[in-house]
């Protein structure tokens, strides 16, 4: 047996362990109270950060073209990285519409690519006039920039940030007959056609800036609604050429579009949420 | 001369590395144990490095961190007066936990949702499970197999496969109950189905995920394997009637470390260092709710539930509430085999806690560009 190191006999001892039984209580109890306020602090500190960023997490928004008299157009919904786009209030994209199942379809962000869509059992929606359902086999086709999604009976376009990593591309809307590739301008050197439809891709053009309003039109065309202008809240827009290079406009739309809704107003966007009233009942 | 004040994380530090260091001073005086004096030096140094450098290295999350080495270094305390032998290694284990806990942290990091790691994981998960039921290993291996089938669970549920994450968590109540352990198998299924409800919501899948689990309950009782516990200090007609059905609860040989606190320290210390699961808890949670990604959402939220779900019946049973033995209490445990898989679900918790602070970085970056 080894010589102990220092140590204290057992009268000296003794009070010293019932007193620290005490102390140590009262130190676990400090613990305690100290870990709730870092937790406190901590969500208070994360909570401030995201107030500071709106966009914080989202990859664009989903602008209502029509929507019924669920939803209004000029309506906005901020889409997340990932999430699921249903009836019901709990999902991340709640688009209350006819022909919407409770839990449509989940949607996940690919940077390079764009947003995937999954459409659950039973459900289909339309990407660009494409029919996708939960069957589909091969290449679903992403979301991108200017897309239009249907489901049920929303008719919804998608406006992505871009300083996001995804295609330059731009989704220009084809004649609803079908693609009609004559009387589209011819695709920009270098850049290839949309698949299916013979739309040409056009050169980089990126949205507005944010620290001006919104551009009245980002999606000029016949008949589709002007987005009013409004001090935008979404922080990540960059700003990019004036003048886009190319053979044409690219958001000018030669073909004609699907049918405008019937009430295009130019009134306040107003984000879907504001919306909600108080029902449970779901 | 205005003095700023300190930061909680300061503060609960500071308190953490004080409590433990005199928690280890005080058996060190009382043998003059060359060993304890050394693990009074060693382990609340080791705490001090550990939240503060390796949690910048490794960009691990302080709290969860913290948290976690204080209550494993409160197990060291606790062998302490007993054991000084039985702390010495406990304390070589909680630094192989610690490597756990990193590679953890690693792991959740860099995982991604695919057929790869669900299969892989689902694989490695149900191995160690059928090696446990059939009796291939000295240890519990349960705990570690929990972890797998967690990671293939939120794999399989973020892929979309809803039905085919169902699987992993069925087959892991199933093969626990043959194995025996009853209560870890209500926990784990209690876990993948809140979880699943959750981040699925589909009440028709989850509807059949509750009766398989059921009829799996059901089949193993009237096959014998699920025994009743050893109840203790029942009236006489009851605890005749349990012993008549050969009652008994496979004991982990694991031994049980807060009651080593509660007899060195008394019950109200030993308490107060339970409560110290619920912020624990809280921040796992909390890690969940700020995910970007469904994975590391139902990943995060999985260990922070998993770990709930361990600890109240492990102290309804320690402090006699319960009166029989449950499962071992997490990061109390002085088992590898128990503790490793412990540390290895907190630093997952740390490696998404990681990422997100990573993904508001990025948004803050992202802002800056646009200004």
């Amino acid at each position: 047996m080894t010589d102990p190191m220092f140590s204290v006999a057992p009268e000296v001892f003794n009070p010293l362990w019932v007193g620290s039984r005490w102390l140590f209580a009262f130190i676990a109890l400090l613990l305690l109270l100290f870990a709730f306020s870092w937790l406190r602090s901590e969500r208070k500190e994360r909570r401030d950060k995201v107030k500071k960023l709106p966009g914080a997490g989202t990859v664009g928004e989903l602008i209502v073209i029509s929507g019924g008299d669920e939803l209004a157009p000029d309506t906005w919904f901020p889409v997340p990285r990932e999430g699921v786009l249903g009836a019901l209030r709990s999902c991340d994209l709640v688009v209350p519409c006819p022909g919407v199942r409770p839990r449509h379809l989940d949607f996940s962000w690919q940077d390079g690519t764009g947003l995937l869509i999954r459409p659950r059992s039973g459900c289909e929606a339309l990407v660009d006039g494409v029919p996708v359902t939960a069957r589909a086999t091969g290449e679903r086709p992403a979301l991108i920039h200017g897309s239009f999604l249907q489901v049920g009976s929303a008719l919804l376009r998608l406006q992505l940030f871009s300083a996001l990593d995804h295609t330059s591309r731009t989704y220009a809307p084809a004649a609803p007959a079908g693609p009609d590739t004559e009387s589209l301008p011819p695709a920009a050197p270098g850049y290839p056609a949309v698949p299916g439809t013979g739309n040409p891709f056009p050169p980089e053009v990126y949205p507005a800036p944010a620290e001006a309003p919104l551009s009245p039109d980002p999606f000029p065309g016949p008949g589709y609604p002007p987005v009013p202008p409004e001090a935008s809240s979404v922080p990540v827009d960059v700003p990019g050429p004036a003048d886009a290079p190319g053979p044409a406009d690219p958001y000018r739309v030669s073909a004609d579009p699907p049918a405008p809704p019937e009430s295009a107003s130019a009134g306040r966007r107003v984000r879907r949420s504001d919306r909600w009233k108080e029902d449970w009942s779901e | 001369m205005n003095s700023r004040p300190s930061s909680p994380r300061f503060r609960f530090s500071s308190s953490a590395i004080l409590l433990v260091l005199l928690a280890l001073v005080l058996p060190a005086l009382r043998e003059g144990n060359g060993r304890l004096w050394m693990l009074a030096a060693v382990v609340p140094s080791a705490l001090l490095l550990a939240v503060t450098l390796l949690a910048r290295m490794f960009s691990l999350d302080r709290m969860t961190l913290s948290l976690t080495l204080t209550l494993c270094s409160l197990g060291i305390a606790a062998l302490a007066f007993t054991d000084p032998d039985r702390a010495f290694s406990h304390s070589l284990c909680s630094a192989a936990g610690l490597a756990a806990l990193l590679a953890g942290a690693g792991l959740a990091r860099s995982l991604r949702p695919t057929l790869l790691v669900s299969g892989g994981a689902a694989f490695l998960g149900l191995l160690l499970l059928i090696s446990g039921t059939l009796s291939l290993t000295r240890f519990s291996l349960t705990e570690a197999a929990l972890v797998f089938l967690l990671i293939a669970f939120a794999s399989l549920l973020a892929s979309g496969k809803s039905f085919a994450a169902l699987l992993p968590g069925i087959a892991g109540t199933a093969l626990l109950l043959a194995q025996r352990e009853p209560v870890p198998a209500l926990l784990w299924s209690l876990t993948f189905l809140l979880l699943f409800w959750a981040a699925d919501g589909s009440l028709l899948l989850l509807a059949a995920g509750t009766l398989l689990v059921l009829l799996a309950g059901a089949a193993a009782v009237v096959w014998g394997k699920v025994p009743l516990p050893r109840i203790q200090n029942l009236p006489a007609p009851y605890s005749g009637l349990l012993i008549s059905l050969n009652a008994g609860v496979p004991g982990t040989g694991s031994v049980s470390l807060l009651s080593l606190l509660t007899d060195c320290y008394g019950p109200l210390f030993s308490g107060l260092s339970a409560m110290l699961f619920l912020p624990l808890v809280l921040r796992g949670a909390s890690v969940a709710g700020s995910c970007r990604s469904r994975f590391h959402a139902v990943l995060s939220m999985g260990c922070a539930l998993l770990t709930l779900l361990y600890v109240l019946p492990a102290l309804l049973s320690e402090f006699g509430v319960l009166p029989f033995r449950t499962v071992p209490l997490p990061l109390f445990s002085a088992s590898p085999a128990e503790l490793c898989p412990w540390m290895f679900l907190q630093g997952m918790v740390c490696g998404i806690a990681g990422r997100n602070d990573a993904d508001l970085a990025d948004d803050v970056h992202l802002a800056m560009l646009s200004k």
